[in-house]
């Protein structure tokens, strides 16, 4: 019997709690979604496989706080549900039915309801997961082998671990709240009995003010101290911009139920006056959950933009730190390098020349020129330090026929350097943005020769393949000044003829071909190193696709969870309107103005959330933006527009079932009061 | 004195196929301009639901009724709403007003679905404030009242909009002896003093004394009218008593 009765709640509650159902069911599916990578980089090529792995992990500890913050929203959806349903838990124990029993048939619906979601869930996440291979192989900029659908177990489990422990945490939950209560509360349920809150209006307009100033500091906070301090502060400054929109809530809903009593002119028409009351009512009854609300979708806006950013900025300077199919370096301490070193090497390694289509050769120089000199290093980062260093590095020199050879396989226009001037080559935007040096001026002095800065644009070429980062400025030299400077390192770089694969092969038939420059005999040898550009792309594509999968796997939960918890509260709110708006009713209000005025209502209440964190998020993305500096100022615009979208999207079907079932519940079928 | 409400061959029925109620089964009678009539019964009468399909909340089966000149039964819900909006006026037993708003607000509410402009409003509250002496009260939130001064303001919300008809459905049921006093004393002088007819339907002898004029209904029929004439209300007090007793008999809901 207990299990008919569960089996009838449970079909029910899917229809008048379907929002409930539908949020259960998509965080199953992005759950699986984010945790089936495994099965998706099976596909993926073997030299992307080493670095989709670590995607792969860093995804699973994110899981843990994904679940974490699941199963508080579960509970809390959970708890509310509840809530409406306390006149029916009485029924059934003023029916006879023990504690323990009642207890019993709600545990069963959880778990009915549960495995329901869970299964609708993992086909959702399973259809949906083949469309995120796709995406995936997009990222690491692959081409997948063989495509076929993917399913992974291990996924599948995981997900239905961390759920389950969540339904039977609720399950738990329920029995408890049944057996505490007195049955003369669950009877009385339906009743609430809101003492509305009065307010004098000077303590609400403190508190507004109040909640503005401390808003304030937070962003001052963000754009006072360097991204080393940050760090430090970074969990203060969230707090106190969360106190701080917590005091702007109340104080802004305090504003108008104050005991005045003073109703403006404007809001003697239609139903307004009702309308306002009951979303201030409520913004302030629930102040606590719209500020975490706020703080989600601000969170969600950074991270979501900022990740769009940095992939789109990730792909366009690729060409950046691997111009070549694979660049090989020399380094000695002591002994002079000599042009041709490395030619010599790769013969003696048995690397035939010939299987290069282009290749070149050349020094790099040092000189004593500070980087301070030709670039601004106050914008080169927010923290102090790193623009120190970035300051007083000393940048490196290349002559200009070198230049010409590493622009010439690039199938870039070779340049012609006038005497007595120099060129700059800056393979990053963002340093080249920085740069000061003034065509004709701007002197340096270099291998006892006093230079000027050329007439010619700034060049955007990476020189070779390099695991290093490419966030500096090189010296484009006459070739006679550079025959004078210390040697730095040498450089091969080639782009091969043959198919990349058989290239690697052959070249690492020795394994002598690099080498760490010491073999424990205390002989000074060539330092050998080897980047490989299919590798660098992979290594940087996956870095940035962690961030973008882990940007987007947080970013979603956060949506889903704050925009299911303001449904929700509409929805409940709907409900415990519904006598207010059945008077209205008698009073002679048709139904369009009655559904105008709720529309009104929850446009307000789901919007204003929103709001709120999008003006947050403007501080946040600037920070970031300066933080990170990776990102110029187009590259924010389209993440921030993607973000945006993508919030909208969400919140605005979210909006919808809300609002669709709160015209429901409010359209009484019989106006008379029960 | 032409009549604000004709109620002619009036038929309600609950339920289907094998479960049919009869709750009201064939009423009929008008209502007068500035008449301040009762409805009594015991509890399953059916004088709330007759007062229900009068007030528009309800629909008939059969039958029909004519306010102000017009034929509610046949009104489609738009329509309806319009009618309730501007024609009637309503006092409930609970649930009256909204916690949200002030007394002031909740009066001016039923002007503000009209959309009559807002000075007008104001003026029309106080002013109604006034007269029914509750401008204490106005700006006071509901749970800051006494069940009797939510009621009177209830009283002042029905009648602000000038309604060719108030309902009032059980006012005094919720309400103690003193207050229920103070209420029927300002639906007094609403009728007297603004010439407002007043429809209330009541199980209270005491209440039905103030009427003018007494409808009894049991089983869904009309059992027989009172009227008060020249009588005192205690006299007119005693002659309901009278009646309530021999409408008892065995299912007596007297006091």
């Amino acid at each position: 019997m207990s299990f008919r009765l569960a089996l009838k709640n449970v079909r029910r509650s899917i229809r008048d709690y379907l929002v409930y159902f539908v949020t259960l069911t998509l965080s199953v599916c992005i759950f699986y979604m984010f945790n089936s990578l495994d099965a998706q980089i099976v596909m993926l090529d073997i030299a992307e496989y080493a670095y989709a792995t670590t995607i792969l992990s860093i995804i699973r500890v994110v899981s843990v706080l994904v679940a974490v913050v699941l199963a508080f929203l579960i509970l809390y959806a959970n708890g509310f549900i509840l809530r409406r349903r306390k006149r029916e838990i009485g029924l059934y124990m003023l029916l006879g039915l023990s504690a323990r029993r009642t207890a019993g048939v709600l545990m069963l619906e959880t778990l009915m309801l549960g495995l329901l979601a869970l299964g609708a869930g993992l086909a959702a996440g399973y259809l949906a997961s083949q469309g995120m291979s796709v995406l995936t192989a997009g990222m690491l900029g692959v081409t997948v082998s063989d495509y076929h659908f993917v399913f992974s177990p291990p996924a599948m489990t995981s997900t239905c671990i961390y759920f389950g422990i969540t339904f039977l945490i609720v399950m738990l939950f329920n029995a408890r709240s049944v057996s505490r209560q007195p049955l003369s509360e669950l009877l009385r349920g339906g009743q609430v009995n809101e003492r509305l809150k009065i307010r004098r209006r000077w303590v609400a307009a403190l508190l507004t003010g109040l909640g503005v100033f401390v808003v304030a500091i937070s962003y001052w906070a963000v754009f006072y101290f360097g991204i080393g301090e940050f760090a430090v502060l970074f969990g203060p400054a969230i707090l106190v911009n969360f106190a701080g929109t917590l005091l702007l809530f109340y104080g802004l809903s305090g504003f108008m139920l104050t005991d005045r009593g003073r109703t403006w002119n404007r809001q003697l028409r239609g139903l307004r006056l009702f309308a306002e009351r009951q979303l201030l009512s409520r913004v302030n009854t629930n102040a606590v959950s719209m500020t975490f609300i706020c703080t989600m979708v601000f969170m969600t806006l950074v991270i979501v933009s900022t990740v769009s950013s940095v992939n789109t900025a990730i792909e366009r300077e690729d060409g950046a730190s691997s111009p070549a199919d694979v660049s090989l370096t020399a380094y000695q301490a002591d002994t002079q390098l000599e042009a041709g070193l490395l030619r010599e090497h790769l013969e003696a390694s048995g690397v035939p020349i010939d299987m290069f289509a282009a290749w070149a050769e050349f020094l790099v120089y040092e000189t004593e020129v500070p980087q301070g000199e030709l670039a601004d290093a106050s914008k080169y980062s927010v923290d102090r330090d790193a623009q120190e260093r970035f300051a007083l590095e000393q940048v490196g020199a290349i002559s200009v026929s070198a230049f010409n050879q590493a622009a010439q396989m690039q199938g870039r226009e070779p340049i012609s350097l006038p005497d007595g001037t120099y060129a700059l080559d800056a393979p990053l935007e963002r340093i080249r943005a920085i740069l000061t040096a003034v065509p004709g001026g701007t002197p340096i002095q270099a291998g006892g020769r006093e230079l000027v800065c050329w007439d010619g644009p700034v060049q955007a070429i990476g020189l070779w393949t390099t695991a290093q980062s490419t966030d500096r400025v090189w010296l484009i030299l006459p070739d006679d000044v550079t025959e004078t400077l210390p040697v730095y390192v040498d450089v091969f770089s080639g782009n091969f003829a043959v198919p990349l694969e058989t290239g690697l092969e052959i070249m690492q038939r020795n394994p002598e071909i690099t080498n760490s420059g010491d073999d424990g005999a205390g002989e000074a040898f060539p330092m050998y190193l080897m980047a490989v550009a299919a590798y660098q792309k992979a290594a940087t594509r996956s870095g940035d696709a962690a961030v973008v999968f882990v940007g987007l796997y947080v970013g979603m939960i956060f949506l889903v969870a704050g925009a299911a918890i303001l449904a929700l509260q509409q929805l409940s709110g709907a409900a415990d309107d519904r006598p207010g708006y059945a008077l209205l009713s008698k009073l002679g209000a048709d139904r369009r103005m009655i559904e105008k005025a709720l529309l009104w209502q929850m446009a307000a209440y789901f919007f204003l959330p929103l709001g709120v964190g999008a003006v947050h998020s403007i501080f946040g993305i600037a920070f970031v933006t300066r933080a990170a500096g990776v990102l110029g100022y187009g590259d924010i615009a389209t993440g921030a527009a993607t973000a945006a979208l993508f919030i909208l999207a969400i919140y605005g079907a979210y909006f919808a079932a809300a609002y669709a079932g709160a015209c429901r519940i409010v359209r009484a079928r019989h106006l008379r009061q029960e | 004195m032409s009549d604000i409400l004709t109620v002619t061959n009036l038929e309600k029925y609950f339920g289907s196929k094998g479960n049919v109620t009869k709750a009201l089964d064939g009423i009929s009678f008008s209502v007068g301009k500035g008449e301040f009539t009762g409805i009594m019964g015991p509890s399953g009468s059916g004088k709330s639901t007759l007062l229900n399909c009068i007030a528009t909340i309800d629909t008939v089966t059969s039958g029909q009724i004519v306010v102000g000149g017009e034929h509610i039964t046949t009104m489609k819900s738009q329509q309806l709403a319009e009618f309730r909006r501007d024609k009637l006026g309503f006092i409930f037993q609970d649930f009256n007003l909204l916690d949200t708003l002030t007394a002031f607000e909740n009066i001016a509410l039923s002007l503000s679905i009209q959309n009559r402009p807002p000075r007008q409003i104001k003026t029309l509250v106080q002013e109604i404030a006034r007269q029914l002496n509750i401008t204490q009260e106005l700006y006071r939130y509901p749970y800051q009242m006494s069940g009797g001064q939510k009621q009177r303001v209830a009283a002042a919300r029905a009648i602000v909009t000038d309604p060719h008809l108030i309902l009032a459905d059980e006012p005094t049921g919720a309400l103690d002896s003193k207050s229920a006093r103070m209420l029927l004393d300002a639906l007094t002088a609403m009728n007297r003093d603004l010439e407002a007819t007043i429809l209330m339907v009541t199980h209270d002898a005491f209440t039905a004394s103030y009427c003018h004029r007494i409808l009894f209904i049991k089983d869904g029929r009309l059992f027989t009218e009172l009227q008060r004439g020249a009588d005192s209300r205690k006299q007119f007090f005693d002659r309901i008593i009278d009646v309530v007793t021999l409408l008892g008999g065995d299912d007596a809901d007297v006091i």
